[in-house]
């Protein structure tokens, strides 16, 4: 999560919510759903968290503007929306990533 | 079967990666924009806090900048280029985006932000030869070494800004448009001005009376839009003598009129209700002893604002006032010295020419019975998504053709001939007015200055105070370019133009205080037509009729004169509409409204009912009567003005003249009656039955919109007061831009307010800040500091040094 953070900031760019959760699920030794459900609070948290310490910060008046731009009523939802977008990336790309792991390298079988 | 689920998974991400990197019509990257900290998020108000120290490339010497409470920053440099470069940086780190999208709407290169849609409008934009002008104006204004630095400088400092800032704090309508900034160049400023000018004086009418020309003769063109009405008070008294001897131009008669009817343009026109106030007073109608200055420029209102407060100080000047994001200097302002505002001249400084081509290829034009051969500017567009596409303008003596059209084996094209196509520096002038220190130096500023012609007010602390019409202005005989003109031969082409020495212009008059608002600059005896199209009587008199009262001026009674809402069109007019309105013909609401009109004190305030009903039933009472006698109607066609319809409707009643454009008496009362009827419908219709929802504060307000309407990020329903023709302007989208008083003297005294805030950033609290304050018609003292410690308590916020980085 942090390396999500870092990433995140140092580049300016909002993929590395897909990319850290895709090499976390393919690097991951246990089953896919454990993989999908790490990559998902990879992404969910990172994006929840710093999406509502962003709202109860200084990103009050800006989250106003972009709930009316969207037509959502409070713009506390825009936390909501942030978060499982980040949980929804994550989870897809960390279970991608892992079945990719498993479909290269196989888990034989004794 | 495996390979085939993980190929599925690998696309699926590949897809929802592609639609949330990028935009999909009007819906924005929400992957890019919902990223809690590159996305909306990082646009917050942490962009507000006021950093102590910058370090920037470019500088000579440190520039200190002390911050006043609504974040207007007042620049201390040590030379010229720092001030300009500090001017540049600080704009573009409020303002950049504004700066950028206006100046990108003036070269025609939207479709490069928002793709095919908008391929049209651009290249119209470019036609109109905007960017043309402007590539014009920056190769002149480089002959200026003054002028010339001074926009580099800022270019500098608005690129320092750029290419310092993380892309996570790009402005939020990039964020949400999908596009990246690019950098200034002194093109766009020129870009800019060039934008001014089209909005100030690119409105025309040519078409619409052409078209009556060509229904109703000359007679009919005299009639209905004459450059002078019974109400004028002109800006320059009428018993000023005009000391020169005028230039003599030998005219011939123009060749006769081929129909033009195939003209109708359909590029966006100028809000024709761009106009200002100003005035100054002489000490001798002041209680300070000194004169005071106003202005209120009325634009188009929108967020970010048209305007950003700053004060600049270096050793040539210290100017406090408003400056245009994407031009350094002050615009509107005042120095220790003397005070200046401007209102929109007015004065016709653009005309269409039909032009008679040899075929479809449009290589050659008739002119004085020659062929002349055409130049062509070709014009490219990168449309986003959608390549290159190209047009190729044909460039006649005249202009840039901007329509044409072939049939019956004919080929026309209309060529627009307009002042702001030529080489000019106007920036020049609001540089010098920046420092100027007296009425000679005034004078000076002035001279040079093109388009758009604008009503320079001025006063100074040695107590002058004068007015000058000023601009470039074409020699036409009377009346000339009202309609369309031929360009077949050299006719009806400019003759020249008036000389510099010889524009209206008014010192120290006896009436001891010089205004305008829009109209007429002169009468009849100024030997030059100037046009016809100026606006109607009604602020102009109103403001002379308070300032003749006036003998103890002081700001505040200024601010009370800006705020006035007293309208004069309604006293002359509503009693006439009334006569003809019959209790027994209206509706039991037309009856109770009846009585509310009578009783009206003609205060168009935003409680008021009887100002909404008025603007209405004279909207429909105005469309109802010229549209089915005037060739074109509402659609584009132009009804006489606002005066001259107040004159024509007496005319009509008192039955002494009959023309076939106009009605009888008895068809004039009766589209009263049915009007007044057809206004009380719809208010019910629209609001409901008589209540507080017909008021004009509610059923009309003011909108201030964001500059891409986007829903929620502009202030909506502002409850106003004022409306067209009335000193304080203030209509739906359209008023005072600016409201300015300067108390000169010693210790100047200066109040301002602008609808809006510093910040461009819709997130920040600087974003909006002022527009309460400006409903409500207060104003806020502006500080003109002489070292940045002056600005203490309250309202200091912070200061910031800027050094170079080398």
């Amino acid at each position: 999560m942090i390396i999500l953070g870092l990433f995140q900031y140092l580049t300016s760019s909002w993929w590395w919510v897909i990319v850290i959760p895709f090499f976390s699920g393919a690097l991951y030794r246990e089953g896919m759903m454990k993989a999908t459900i790490q990559g998902s609070l990879i992404g969910g948290i990172v994006w929840t968290g710093i999406s509502v310490a962003q709202f109860f910060g200084s990103a009050d008046i800006v989250s106003d503007k972009i709930a009316a731009m969207i037509g959502i009523g409070q713009p506390f939802l825009l936390t909501i929306i942030t978060g499982v977008l980040g949980f929804l990336l994550g989870a897809i790309a960390a279970n991608t990533g892992n079945a990719i792991k498993q479909y290269v390298f196989p888990v034989r079988q004794f | 079967m495996k390979r085939f689920f993980v190929v599925l998974r690998a696309l699926i991400l590949i897809i929802i990666f592609w639609a949330l990197h990028n935009s999909h019509g009007s819906l924005p990257p929400f992957g890019k924009l919902f990223d809690p900290i590159n996305g909306f998020w990082a646009n917050n108000r942490t962009l507000d806090d006021i950093p102590d120290i910058l370090d920037v490339n470019g500088l000579f010497s440190p520039v200190t900048v002390a911050w006043g409470e609504r974040q207007v920053p007042h620049i201390f440099a040590e030379n010229d280029h720092d001030l300009y470069f500090a001017q540049g940086y600080l704009m573009a780190r409020h303002r950049i985006w504004q700066m950028d999208f206006v100046t990108s709407v003036a070269a025609g290169r939207v479709s490069e932000i928002i793709g095919e849609k908008a391929l049209g409008f651009d290249k119209k934009q470019r036609r109109l030869g905007l960017l043309y002008g402007a590539e014009q104006a920056l190769d002149f204004i480089k002959h200026d070494e003054a002028t010339f630095a001074a926009v580099q400088a800022y270019t500098d400092g608005i690129n320092a800004w750029q290419e310092q800032l993380p892309s996570r704090f790009k402005a939020l309508e990039y964020k949400v448009l999908n596009y990246e900034p690019e950098p200034w160049t002194p093109l766009k400023t020129s870009l800019l001005l060039k934008y001014m000018a089209w909005d100030l004086t690119g409105r025309n009418v040519e078409h619409a009376l052409t078209a009556v020309y060509e229904k109703y003769g000359q007679e009919a063109l005299d009639h209905l839009y004459p450059s002078q009405t019974s109400f004028l008070d002109p800006i320059i008294s009428k018993k000023k003598k005009w000391r020169f001897d005028p230039i003599k131009f030998l005219t011939k008669d123009s060749e006769p009129k081929e129909s033009t009817a195939w003209f109708q343009p359909n590029h966006a026109q100028p809000d024709p209700h761009n106009g200002s106030n100003n005035w100054a007073i002489s000490a001798e109608r002041t209680s300070t002893g000194y004169p005071i200055l106003s202005n209120d420029p009325h634009l188009g209102l929108n967020l970010p604002s048209i305007w950003y407060e700053l004060q600049l100080v270096s050793p040539t000047q210290n100017v406090y006032g408003v400056a245009l994001p994407g031009s350094p200097g002050v615009i509107i302002g005042y120095n220790d010295s003397i005070a200046w505002g401007v209102t929109n001249g007015g004065s016709d400084v653009f005309d269409w020419y039909d032009m008679r081509f040899e075929n479809p290829s449009m290589m050659r034009y008739e002119f004085d019975g020659q062929w002349e051969n055409a130049k062509f500017r070709i014009e490219e567009f990168h449309v986003r998504k959608d390549g290159t596409h190209f047009d190729s303008i044909p460039m006649t003596r005249f202009g840039p053709v901007v329509y044409s059209v072939s049939k019956d084996g004919k080929t026309h094209g209309m060529a627009m001939r307009w002042t702001a196509h030529d080489p000019s520096n106007e920036l020049k002038t609001f540089l010098d007015l920046d420092k100027a220190t007296n009425y000679d130096d005034y004078r000076k500023a002035l001279v040079g200055y093109s388009c758009p012609a604008q009503n320079f007010a001025f006063a100074s602390i040695q107590g002058d105070i004068a007015i000058t019409h000023n601009g470039k202005f074409p020699l036409r005989k009377p009346h000339q370019g009202d309609a369309i003109s031929s360009g077949l031969d050299s006719s009806e082409a400019w003759h020249g133009w008036i000389p510099m020495d010889q524009v209206p212009t008014i010192k120290n008059p006896s009436k001891f205080y010089v205004s305008s608002g829009n109209q007429n600059p002169v009468n009849e005896k100024y030997p030059y037509y100037l046009g016809w199209n100026y606006a109607s009587y009604e602020r102009g008199k109103r403001i002379n009729d308070l300032l003749d009262e006036t003998r103890h001026a002081n700001a505040k009674n200024m601010m009370k004169i800006q705020l006035d809402n007293f309208n004069l069109h309604a006293q002359a007019i509503l009693p006439t509409m009334l006569n003809f309105v019959s209790d027994s013909a209206c509706s039991e609401t037309g009856q109770n409204m009846l009585g509310d009109l009578k009783n009206w004190k003609y205060e168009n305030t935003a409680g008021s009912k009887s100002a909404m009903v008025f603007k209405l039933w004279w909207t429909l009472l105005s469309d109802a009567i010229w549209s089915d006698l005037l060739p074109e109607g509402k659609e584009g066609g132009k009804y006489p003005n606002q005066d001259r319809q107040v004159e024509l409707f007496a005319e009509i009643l008192s039955e002494k003249t009959s023309y076939p454009w106009m009605p009888t008496k008895d068809v004039f009362e009766a589209k009263v009656q049915s009007t007044y009827n057809t206004t009380i419908d719809s208010m019910i219709s629209a609001y409901g039955e008589v209540g507080e929802a017909w008021a004009q504060g509610k059923a009309r307000g003011t909108d201030i919109n964001h500059l891409l309407k986007i829903k929620g990020w502009g202030r909506t329903n502002l409850n106003t007061n004022g409306g067209d023709m009335i000193v304080n302007a203030t209509k739906k989208i359209h008023g005072p831009s600016w409201r300015m008083i300067v108390e000169l003297g010693p210790e100047i005294t200066a109040y301002g307010v602008y609808p809006g805030g510093q910040s461009g950033n819709p997130g920040s609290q600087y974003f909006d800040n002022m527009v309460n304050s400006w409903v409500e018609g207060k104003y806020f003292q502006l500080h003109k500091l002489n070292k940045p410690g002056d600005l203490t308590g309250r309202d200091w916020i912070g200061t910031t040094v800027l050094r170079n980085t080398q």
